[in-house]
């Protein structure tokens, strides 16, 4: 769900630590422009994967495991979703598996920091 | 909450009135007071020279000039044509489509919003035509000049010309009204419409003679009854059409 | 809670009426869209909703009064933002403090939050401003009123496309479950993820009443490159082609295209119920 996406990016990359408060429902749908009731869908959503949880009268909360369970839930939408047609292109250029694998190596090398 | 008539509200309401058309308000008493304060200046210079005459000859009392003459004729006809100016600004605020959205929309009765026109454009005509007249006067003695006796004498009181015979305030208060209904049937334009809606009725009235003769007989010796009844007829009529107002409608 | 009951309305001498035996019940703590073409009648809409035109045939109520007898109570309880308005040459704090007496649940602190989203200054003279400034003032003090209904013609013509985002932002804040706010536009795309209710009306009747979600449940969009015959609707757009088929079952939820929906809706009268 796209609107789920944003939280998910924050809360994978740090910069909503586990534990930590997330935005009030009113206050995303007022920053994202989106109606309550969408953005009800979105906590719902990301709540019924154990991104975020809630605590009555307080509000909603990064779960402590919420990176990792973002992350996991990207790799099986990527493997579900794209990876099929990315294979299938990778085979068109006639790319083999040790040049992927070298590939990727060269990328982590040059981009130690995200 | 009394929702027909609320004096809280009422007052909220006057207050916001005034506020919110205090330009109107000023160009429309100030041009009144203007008018007759320049014409009784006017009246003063062109005096001036007879009352240097009398006053250097010490010929003066009330009896031997009439030094109200003029005056009083300026501040008859001021009387009636502002009354019916400031009268056919009394629905000024149904106008356009815009105000009459503002106006219709405030939470306050009908009754009280036509109360507040009616108070602003009908009511406080009076005291500050009043005041018009002193300031007119003294516009008329800065010009026309002479001893501090002279004129003393030639001050007769601005208010006179109500006291002399009700039957000018009730004329006064009946055209005022007739305008009045002008500005609740046409908004736009009220004064000129209204106008020419009288001009029409008096050529009308021409070719029924008799049929006007029998109306005005019963009147013959209380015409200001007569001019009662137009101006509470023409203000139940106003309030009518004003309860019933829509914000599409076509107003002519 | 607006209702409103076989509700029919022709303009001063037209033939034809412009509304016919309408009904129609808005909810409190819903964000209405009333869409329509150009000259379908959706100010006159508005306008048969808060009592400034008298139907000739059926009733509106607010929450259980008539609105058309334009009791003080009633109207204290609702608020149009008019597409045509007019504020007076006054300083805002005068404006301020002379109107809002007519509101008792007005609330200045929430006035002044919405002012300094709209990026306006508290200390302004009304007769100084933009077009789209006096907008967002009104806009301001119509949400601040905290009326029960909130109706709102065109609100976001005239705003700048930042306004427009400050629009949605202030309204989405603002809202809560004893509101109903009733938009009518034809900038489908400034509204449509705000709306939480779609309302299309044409040729004096209603075509459409639906939830958001609901139609969601119904409909599924999506943007491809080629139109599709066997769809309900195939519309060309900048990035291909919008299409709207029926949703599967289980499929995922995608979100409502309006302006495809309402073309869909107002040129084939497809009855997606």
């Amino acid at each position: 769900m796209q609107l789920a996406d944003k939280l998910m990016d924050d809360v994978v990359s740090g910069r909503i630590a586990p534990d930590e408060r997330v935005p009030s429902v009113r206050e995303f749908a007022a920053d994202n422009q989106v109606n309550v009731n969408t953005a009800i869908r979105a906590y719902d959503y990301l709540a019924t994967r154990a991104i975020i949880y809630t605590r009555r009268g307080m509000g909603y909360f990064a779960c402590a495991d919420g990176a990792q369970r973002v992350a996991s839930l990207r790799r099986d939408e990527f493997m579900h979703n794209d990876m099929d047609i990315f294979f299938r292109q990778l085979h068109s250029f006639g790319m083999t598996p040790d040049q992927l694998s070298l590939l990727y190596a060269e990328f982590l090398q040059q981009n130690k920091n995200i | 909450m009394n929702q027909t008539f609320n004096i809280n509200r009422f007052g909220l309401l006057l207050k916001r009135y005034m506020v919110e058309n205090r330009k109107q308000l000023f160009f429309l008493f100030g041009v009144m007071w203007g008018v007759m304060l320049l014409a009784a200046a006017c009246i003063g210079h062109y005096e001036k020279e007879t009352i240097e005459r009398l006053t250097a000859n010490q010929m003066y009392n009330c009896f031997t000039y009439d030094f109200y003459g003029t005056r009083a004729v300026l501040y008859l006809v001021s009387a009636v044509g502002f009354s019916c100016i400031t009268g056919s600004y009394m629905f000024s605020s149904l106008r356009t489509k815009q105000s009459r959205i503002m106006s219709l929309m405030l939470p306050a009765s009908m009754a009280e919003k036509y109360w507040v026109y009616f108070t602003v454009y009908i009511l406080a005509f009076f005291p500050i035509f009043l005041l018009g007249t002193v300031v007119a006067d003294l516009a008329y003695y800065v010009t026309a000049g002479g001893g501090i006796i002279f004129q003393l004498l030639a001050f007769h009181g601005s208010y006179s010309i109500f006291q002399t015979d009700s039957v000018l305030l009730w004329t006064v208060l009946c055209y005022q009204a007739i305008f009045a209904l002008g500005s609740a049937l046409w908004p736009r334009l009220s004064f000129f419409k209204t106008f020419i809606a009288m001009f029409v009725l008096s050529i009308l009235a021409l070719f029924f003679p008799t049929l006007i003769y029998h109306i005005l007989k019963p009147f013959d010796d209380c015409v200001a009854v007569l001019e009662a009844i137009v101006v509470i007829a023409c203000y139940s009529l106003a309030w009518v059409r004003f309860r019933h107002v829509q914000v599409i409608q076509k107003l002519l | 809670m607006l209702e409103i009951r076989s509700l029919s309305y022709s303009y001063p001498k037209a033939a034809k009426p412009v509304f016919f035996d309408l009904g129609l019940e808005l909810q409190s703590g819903n964000i209405y869209g009333l869409l329509g073409s150009n000259g379908a009648g959706k100010s006159t809409l508005l306008y048969l909703m808060c009592g400034l035109l008298r139907p000739q045939y059926g009733q509106v109520r607010f929450n259980g009064h008539d609105v058309c007898l334009r009791q003080p109570d009633t109207l204290a309880d609702i608020f149009l933002v008019s597409e045509e308005f007019e504020l007076p040459p006054v300083r805002l704090d005068e404006f301020i403090r002379i109107n809002s007496q007519f509101y008792p649940r007005f609330d200045r602190a929430a006035m002044e939050k919405y002012l300094t989203d709209f990026r306006l200054d508290t200390h302004l003279h009304l007769g100084r401003l933009s077009m789209g400034q006096k907008k967002k003032v009104f806009i301001a003090f119509a949400l601040a009123c905290n009326t029960s209904l909130l109706l709102m013609d065109e609100p976001t013509n005239g705003l700048d496309i930042p306004g427009k985002s400050e629009f949605r932002r202030a309204l989405i804040s603002a809202m809560n479950e004893n509101r109903t706010v009733v938009i009518s536009t034809h900038q489908v795309r400034d509204l449509d993820r705000v709306l939480d209710h779609v309302t299309i009306v044409d040729g004096g009747r209603l075509l459409l009443n639906s939830s958001i979600s609901a139609l969601q449940q119904r409909l599924a969009f999506s943007l491809e490159n080629a139109p599709d015959p066997t769809a309900l609707y195939s519309q060309p757009t900048a990035g291909g082609y919008s299409i709207v088929r029926p949703a599967d079952e289980g499929a995922e939820e995608t979100d409502v295209n309006l302006e495809s929906l309402f073309e869909m809706i107002v040129t084939q009268r497809q009855n997606i119920f």
